[in-house]
């Protein structure tokens, strides 16, 4: 505590001098510690109670021996003092006796320790007072006092002590503490730990574990109760770098051209420096020489075409090119029918106006059917309304003109240059014309309000007990050939031929006569295989053959001449040339079935007027003109002809250089090419509008391309499963056509897109199609007429993706069947080659077949014979037996027949009248159901059929193709197995042969002729075949003896009624009643 | 002799979108050029070790066979290289220049 204040006065020293009072204050205050301490520590004037220690007085000069002297050695502070023992013993031994010492000399000289603890004692009445330790024990317990004394001392002390707080002065070290001392540099960091769930879930592997070998492998419980405490540590001290290490880099932003060891170099290319070096100048000329024509051809190459440029996006070239095609559809337009005139005929022949548009001419003709007295030709030819309907597509249930016609027709054909005319084939040979006289015009100057139209309807409707002769619809024909002039069979075709030239009397073409503007010549063909050249022109004295424009005076004129076109007039028209077209396989005529000859130029103008760009109307007709052209060159006189026998004939003909002398000149055609690669009649052949060589053909269930200066083979043909009925060119792709079926399907070729198969087959009616016509004319062009088997004239649109055609098409076209024809030709060659080289073979071969064939036949005739002979005597025992039995049951059978009769009508006539039901209308209800039996029977027919010729067809083939061939088709590659086999057979034939003869003469002589005549069998033959021949002509006969009959009958009949009603007489033209007359026979005769 | 080289150097060069025509031996050092000395340098160090490299590839795939000509066609040029025993010419061109 001293040493503490002696520093604090220290500290108290150090202070500045302006402070001197403050310490002066504090010098007198410790001297007053210090009295108050002295008093307190002083060695108190009384026996200290403690055994050992000793009270005794020790003069000054034994003080001064001893080291204790007061003043010197201790003090009133510091009373307590050691001293020698060795000074103290050596006192005692020197001194006498009489000093005080010697009193504790004893105690003292026993005193184990070197010093001896002395003490002064200030309280003391009596001076130099001492207290002395003799004993070890008592100085310890003297020192403890001491101690206890001392720290008595200084707690009053300090408790005395006032302390004043001051202001701390720094005095340098502050800033080394303040270092020490840890502080928020930054903000605390944040730590947030947490364990992944599925480590908490994955599954545990427990294994063995020692717990002697962790520190917490096992917990030691005490049996006693412990308490256990728990630290919890709240800190935890984790030391981060947060400061970024420095890092050093660098970068060089400027870009020299990077270089390795072989750029490196500083090299100097001097490019104008002149070679020195004689052998490298020359070796790098030699090395240029070669090299630089070939860099040179690159070079230019690559700047002409980019080899490596992706193509692929332009391959297409527009959009619509990727789209998915639409299905294409012939939709239909509409549908021409005239229920009234037309129910149940057949469509023969059609032909769309050249000139006006939508107008279409259809002949009508009656079914052909195989039931009983329907099938009388000749009652079927006078007795039916024989009607040509020309339609427009302004009403599509009343024909806008009908023609009348003396016979079916089978042929019609508008002239192309005349709009007027219309020429038309009849079934019995004759040819007519009809002049339309400007009626198909009528409708245009009809420019009447609604209301009108209306008015002059409902007073047409009121005037129907007219006769129909007002109508302006009827038309007759103009011009009926003469019979006896015309073909003796059905006319199939008509052609008109080219205006510009004519051909003459002497069959062959010539300029026009200069009073001629056009020709008007037309060629038919007929089945009887005649084709005839007609002249309209040729009448030219009567009538002229371009028709003024009639007024309406003149046609009433017309009208009321009528009457007068009897059939003798019409005799005048007569064949102007005659062709005559042999069969090429038998002799004979060939019947023909379709005509076509070149096609000649004219274009035909828009005559109507219209608006500029003006959409044009599908039901507006518009009238286009012809525009004639010149021409130079006398068209080349051939025709193509198809025959019902399937032959495609390209003919020529040459004419006369002088007239023979007779009526009519005719010619035999000739063939240039004969081909009947066609399975039945040949029922459409048309040129190509495009290329003039090319034909198409269809006939049976083959159509065929044929192109001229290929002999009687098409280019290409097909072979459908189906009956093929009609085709037709497309008139917008020269690839396309179109091929009508006998199931009521039209087939779209195009043999550009496939060659194999249509493009489109489209089922356009339910019944079979007789023909179809592509429309020819300007804003109408895009349709197509379809005629089939129900007289229904049905017109379709043509879809826009057909009308569609590239020009380079028709190089296509040309260059397809150039191709296909050199590749005919070279098969051709090499069978020929073939052939030539195996004659032998084939030879052999022909022979072979026909003895096949010929035993075949011979077995086939024995196998008949056989069979007829067993039905005729089974014939024959039945009959025996059936006459006698037929007798007996006659009777009784008619009688039963009748009985059941009368029950059956009584039962249903009470069983009406029960349930009120009328018959008529149970017999209506009845129709449908009677139809599709009777559709039912038809189908089952012709089925039938069908399974017939396929039985035949499968004959002829097995006959055309014998074993024989099929064993020897592989060995004719080889020559020498072939000629082996060749001997090997004929050996055998040889042998066969001695075997045969031997049996046929052992026959002969075995069976000598022998022929029973059975009388009675040979009668019974008689009197069939009579009776056959009595049935037939009793039909003739009784035919002819009915008519005249009836005729009789009506006659009288007729003047009975003229009798009534006397204008009616004398109005009606005998043709009329004649007609009339022969209708109510022919219903007569069918009641009957 | 030497003007003859360059006749046909320019020859070669007067094609459409012909940039430059180097002539290099077989060391990679150029001797004719119609291009500034850096580009040539370039070329003509990095093309011959290429061409050395195709060589060298095409021998190793058959040991009769040689390597005749190269056609490096990238989206700015194509260079056409004509390698021989001493020399190899260098076509840099443009070609949808």
């Amino acid at each position: 505590m001293a040493k503490e204040l002696k520093f604090q006065s220290t500290v108290t020293a150090e202070q500045p001098n302006s402070e001197i009072k403050k310490r002066k204050r504090s010098e007198a205050q410790i001297e007053e510690w210090e009295t108050i301490r002295r008093q307190s520590t002083t060695v108190e004037d009384k026996d200290l109670n403690i055994e050992g220690v000793m009270r005794l007085t020790l003069s000054v000069e034994m003080q001064r021996f001893l080291g204790c002297v007061f003043g010197e050695h201790v003090s009133p502070e510091m009373p307590w003092t050691n001293i020698k023992k060795e000074q103290l013993q050596a006192y005692l031994t020197a001194e006498t006796e009489k000093s005080e010492i010697f009193a504790v000399k004893e105690p003292l000289m026993e005193f184990p320790g070197t010093e001896i603890l002395v003490g002064y004692i200030c309280s003391a009445k009596e001076p130099n007072q001492f207290y002395i330790c003799t004993t070890e024990a008592a100085k310890k317990t003297v020192l403890e006092m001491i101690i206890k004394d001392e720290a008595e001392q200084e707690r009053r002390v300090s408790s005395y002590i006032y302390k004043v707080c001051q202001e701390w002065n720094p005095l340098g070290s502050g800033k080394e503490v303040e270092d020490n001392q840890p502080k928020h540099a930054r903000p605390l960091l944040e730590m947030q730990t947490w364990a992944a769930a599925s480590h908490l879930n994955q599954p545990v592997m427990f294994q063995d574990r020692n717990v002697d070998d962790v520190q917490d492998g096992y917990v030691k419980f005490d049996p006693r109760r412990h308490k256990y405490v728990t630290v919890t540590r709240k800190r935890t001290d984790i030391a981060v770098q947060a400061v970024p290490e420095k890092c050093l880099s660098v970068a060089q932003t400027d870009t020299p051209l990077p270089s390795n060891i072989w750029t490196q170099y500083e090299f100097h290319a001097d490019a104008q420096k002149e070679i020195e070096d004689e052998e490298l100048s020359r070796s790098i000329k030699q090395f240029l020489h070669e090299k630089s024509p070939q860099m040179a051809d690159l070079v230019r190459y690559n700047s002409v075409f980019d080899l490596y440029k992706v193509d692929y996006p332009d391959l297409v070239t527009a959009g619509h090119d990727v789209q998915v095609p639409k299905k294409i559809i012939y939709s239909e337009y509409q549908s021409f029918m005239d229920v009234r005139n037309c129910k149940g005929k057949v469509i023969s022949a059609a032909a769309w106006h050249p000139m006006w548009t939508g107008v279409v001419a259809c002949a009508y003709i009656d079914h052909m059917q195989n039931d009983g007295i329907e099938n009388d030709v000749i009652l079927q030819d006078v007795f039916s309304t024989n009607l040509v309907l020309i339609w427009s597509f302004m009403d599509a249930l009343n024909p806008k003109l009908l023609l009348r016609s003396p016979r079916k027709v089978h042929a019609l054909q508008f002239s192309p240059y005349n709009e007027n005319l219309m020429a038309g084939g009849c079934s019995s040979g004759q040819v007519l014309v009809w002049d339309l006289c400007d009626k198909l015009k009528v409708e245009e100057d009809i420019s009447l309000s609604d209301d009108k139209l209306k008015y002059r309807h409902a007073l047409h409707d009121l005037m129907g007990w007219t006769r129909p002769t007002t109508r302006n619809r009827l038309v007759n024909p103009a011009l009926i050939s003469s019979l006896e002039f015309s073909h003796s069979s059905s006319i199939m075709d008509i052609k008109w031929l080219s205006p510009y030239y004519e051909i003459s009397h002497l069959g062959r073409y010539q300029e026009l006569k200069s009073n001629q503007p056009t020709s008007l010549q037309f060629l038919t063909c007929s089945e009887d295989g005649s084709v005839f050249v007609w002249d309209l022109n040729a009448r030219g004295s009567r009538r002229p053959p371009k028709m003024k424009p009639k007024r309406r005076r003149e046609y009433k004129f017309m009208v009321r001449q009528r009457g007068a076109l009897s059939y003798k007039q019409m005799a005048v028209l007569k064949p102007h040339y005659k062709f005559v077209a042999e069969s090429p396989s038998s002799k004979g005529c060939l019947p023909l079935s379709v005509i076509a000859v070149e096609a000649f130029p004219l274009r035909y103008m828009l005559q109507t007027q219209t608006g500029f760009r003006r959409k044009f109307n599908m039901t507006e007709r518009l009238l286009y003109k012809p525009e004639f052209q010149q021409v130079k060159s006398l068209p080349k006189s051939k025709v193509y002809i198809g025959s019902m026998e399937g032959h495609v004939i390209h003919a020529t003909w040459e004419g006369y250089e002088f007239n023979l002398g007779e009526e009519m000149n005719s010619e035999t055609l000739k063939f240039k090419s004969c081909g009947d690669q066609h399975d039945g009649s040949v029922s459409a052949l048309c040129l190509s509008p495009f290329n003039k060589k090319l034909i198409l053909t269809v006939g049976g269930s083959v159509f065929g391309i044929w192109r001229d200066g290929i002999k009687n083979v098409p280019v290409l043909w097909r072979t459908s499963s189906v009956m093929l009925t009609s085709g037709a060119w497309s008139l917008f792709r020269p690839s396309m056509f179109y091929i009508a079926r006998v199931d009521g399907a039209i087939e779209v070729w195009d043999f550009l897109v496939q060659s194999n198969k249509p493009v489109l087959v489209q089922s356009i009616s339910g019944s079979a199609l007789t023909g179809i016509y592509p429309s020819r004319l300007g804003p109408v062009q895009n349709i197509i007429g379809v005629s089939d088997i129900t007289g229904n004239f049905r017109i379709f649109f043509v879809p826009q993706e057909h009308m569609k055609s590239d020009p380079r098409n028709k190089e296509a076209v040309t260059e397809f069947f150039h191709r296909e024809t050199e590749c005919r030709h070279f098969a051709q060659e090499r069978q020929d080659k073939w052939k030539a080289c195996n004659a032998d073979l084939l030879q052999v071969k022909k022979m072979d077949i026909q003895a096949a064939m010929k035993k075949r036949e011979a077995e086939k005739k024995a196998k008949e014979r056989l069979e007829r002979e067993k039905r005729i005597q089974e014939e024959k025992e039945l009959q025996m037996g059936k006459l006698k039995e037929e007798k007996d049951h006659m009777k009784e059978e008619k009688a039963m027949k009748r009985w059941n009769l009368e029950q059956e009508k009584y039962l249903t006539d009470v069983l009406l009248e029960k349930k009120k039901l009328d018959e008529s209308a149970l017999m209506d209800k009845k129709v449908p159901l009677d139809k599709f039996q009777e559709d039912e029977r038809q189908k089952r027919l012709k089925q039938e059929e069908r399974m017939k010729q396929q039985d035949k067809l499968t004959e002829r083939i097995s006959l055309m193709f014998p074993e024989i061939i099929r064993e020897t088709v592989k060995a004719d590659t080889n020559m020498e197995m072939v000629l082996k086999e060749l001997e090997e057979t004929v050996n055998i034939f040889v042998e066969h042969y001695k075997e045969n003869e031997e049996k046929a003469l052992m026959f002969k002589t075995n069976n000598t002729f022998e022929y029973q005549v059975n009388w009675k069998e040979l009668l019974a033959e008689g009197k069939n075949r009579r009776h056959v021949i009595d049935v037939e002509l009793y039909r003739n006969t009784g035919r002819i003896d009915r008519y005249h009959k009836a005729k009789q009958e009506l006659k009288e009949k007729l003047d009975s009624l003229q009798g009534k009603k006397g204008e009616y007489g004398k109005q009606g033209p005998s043709r009329r009643g004649d007609l009339q007359l022969k209708k109510l026979s022919h219903l007569g005769r069918r009641e009957k | 002799m030497a003007s003859e080289v360059e006749e046909t150097m320019k020859r070669i060069q007067s094609h459409k979108g012909v940039v430059g025509t180097i002539v290099v031996n077989s060391e990679g050092i150029p001797i004719k050029t119609t291009m500034d000395n850096t580009t040539t340098v370039q070329y003509a160090g990095l093309i011959s070790q290429l061409s050395d490299k195709a060589r060298s590839v095409v021998r190793d795939l058959d040991p009769t066979n040689d390597l005749t000509f190269l056609r490096i066609r990238s989206r700015k040029h194509e260079i056409m290289v004509a390698p021989d025993k001493e020399f190899i010419l260098i076509v840099i061109q443009n070609p949808t220049e």
